[in-house]
């Protein structure tokens, strides 16, 4: 499985590996600037280290005036009391909901939005994705076959990948 | 509570990182190079140097000896825009030099950026950064006035950091952070703080926390219990969730039930797979948390370049960290024996974040 297809599942999945190019504006959104996906070797730009700094956006720095910024730092304060009811809202879904995805949806190789996935479907796309290429492949392997994940205990799942890798291992000696 | 355990759609996700994570390992791509150009501080944290790694009374690394490291070594062999270059201290901004020598790096085509306590950033300092090509930049910012001036021992430390960070939103398209040492004062008032930050304008905020180690070992205002860790994980996970801040826990350990939930990637050690540091005596080690045990050459000595091909199998084959308790732990795959800077001199773990998760 290449770098791009694992990227992809991991977005499908919920999880991001990308780094935005894109600098984030008060309250946690992007602005325009059209997220850049890194591949394999660069999923570490997005790692925030211990005592690192985030890794720029692509624009240059340049001065605002103080009045500027004040007026900005306002805005912020007004969308936020704008945006309560909507984190009330929020904060009930999440209640609800046991698999919360974080911050949307990730970029697809491609540049497009993916749409996340349940876990059956996800563990149905790797099976068939492994299946297609009608031999085993390095890296993570096939889930269990068949069966829907979720009715799956933890054990027995995690299990059922274990025996998957094995058999993945041993079709590639 | 998430705590430890690991859903299903959590442990594909973790695997299939993983199998990406070995891939960056075998390129080692470097992405990040530590400039530590001084240890001279105008600040006495309770907490800095807890791994007590080097002597404070080292002179600083003359600039000259780091640009021939960039101009023979690195620049030949990378492409420099996609290197971001990190000076780092002891407080940077100590150095009178900071704008030369980040001139002289962005006229090779490196990105810079610097982690400043705000001591010593008055508006036109950061002015003149900028003008001298600064483009990411975190300020600590560790609680509400008296907590982050008993951790910094300081009572101007607090009110200098926060002008420091008005002065950052000044600039456009400047890149920053602020970074919080969550202590056992702060981890009660996290909502707070929070609204405090939000109300300060600040986006983009980054945690982490003590372990107990070195100078922070017998410190108990320092650390936190494992509830008050979960604690910290549970509002980390929530406030990630509100999408008001951009909230990211730093790379630091593997955390069970929390990855992929608390940070925007799932756990990984960068050092020596991405991350390389040049130290301010010249070591070459991955970053600069790492203790000097793992030191793996010293610029004065050895071909930088060389070095970072070659050496470093302490850090990309983490095997030999696959003892002690790791031995026996169910996420090995996962985790791999945690951040290099939580091993002691030894090889022995000091820490392991996934234990406090229990
Ligand atoms: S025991 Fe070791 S491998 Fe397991 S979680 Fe802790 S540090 Fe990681
Ligand atoms: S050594 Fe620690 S701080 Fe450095 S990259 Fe590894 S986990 Fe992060």
């Amino acid at each position: 499985m290449n770098a791009k297809l694992k990227i992809a599942l991991l977005s499908m999945l919920g999880f991001s590996t990308v780094a935005c190019c894109g600098s984030k504006k008060a309250g946690g959104k992007k602005d325009d600037a059209q997220p850049q996906i890194i591949e394999s070797d660069s999923i570490n730009t997005g790692i925030i280290l211990m005592y690192g700094v985030p890794f720029p956006d692509g624009r240059p720095a340049s001065p605002i005036s103080e009045e500027e910024a004040a007026k900005r730092v306002e805005e912020i304060r007004t969308n936020e009391a704008a945006t309560e009811d909507n984190v009330e809202v929020q904060k009930k879904e999440e209640n609800e909901e046991e698999i919360t995805i974080q911050r949307g949806p990730a970029p697809a190789p491609d540049g497009t939005l993916v749409t996340p996935i349940t876990e059956e479907e996800a563990a149905k796309l790797i099976e068939e994705m492994e299946s297609d290429k009608g031999k085993a492949q390095h890296g993570p392997a096939r889930l269990p076959d068949g069966s829907a994940a979720s009715t799956l205990s933890e054990e027995e799942a995690a299990k059922r990948v274990a025996e998957m890798e094995a058999k993945s291992e041993q079709a590639q000696k | 509570m998430k705590g430890q355990r690991l859903g299903l759609r959590k442990q594909i996700g973790l695997k299939l990182f993983n199998s990406l994570y070995d891939t960056a390992v075998e390129r080692h791509t470097l992405r990040t190079l530590f400039w530590e150009c001084t240890l001279r501080c105008n600040l006495k944290c309770r907490h800095c140097g807890s791994d007590c790694r080097t002597d404070v009374t080292e002179r600083d690394m003359p600039l000259a000896d780091f640009l021939r490291v960039l101009d023979e070594e690195v620049t030949p062999n990378i492409d420099p825009s996609q290197l971001l270059i990190i000076f780092s201290g002891g407080e940077v901004l100590v150095r009178s030099d900071i704008e030369e020598a980040g001139r002289e790096v962005t006229r090779r085509g490196y990105m810079w950026g610097m982690v400043t306590n705000g001591m010593a950033l008055s508006r036109e300092r950061l002015r003149s950064l900028v003008a001298a090509g600064l483009r990411s930049i975190s300020v600590s910012f560790d609680g509400f006035e008296p907590i982050h001036n008993h951790i910094r021992g300081n009572a101007h430390s607090f009110e200098r950091a926060r002008a420091a960070i008005s002065y950052i939103r000044e600039i456009e398209g400047l890149t920053y952070d602020v970074i919080t040492c969550v202590t056992p004062a702060l981890v009660e008032r996290l909502e707070e703080w929070k609204e405090y930050l939000i109300s300060e304008g600040i986006t983009r905020w980054r945690i982490f926390s003590i372990f107990p180690a070195g100078r922070a070992r017998h410190d108990d205002t320092l650390h936190l219990n494992a509830e008050q860790f979960r604690h910290l994980m549970e509002f980390i996970r929530h406030t990630r969730t509100e999408g008001r801040i951009d909230l990211n826990y730093a790379c630091e350990g593997f955390l069970g039930g929390y990855e992929g939930e608390v940070r925007d990637h799932f756990y990984m050690c960068n050092a020596g797979v991405s991350v390389a540091s040049i130290r301010v005596n010249g070591d070459i080690s991955g970053c600069t948390s790492v203790r000097a045990n793992y030191t793996q050459g010293n610029i004065y000595r050895d071909s930088f370049w060389q070095v970072w091909q070659d050496r470093f199998e302490v850090f990309r084959n983490r095997r030999w960290a696959h003892k002690g308790e790791c031995a026996e732990c169910r996420v090995w795959e996962f985790c791999r024996g945690g951040g290099m800077h939580l091993r002691d001199d030894d090889g022995e773990l000091m820490y392991c974040h996934y234990k406090m998760l229990k």
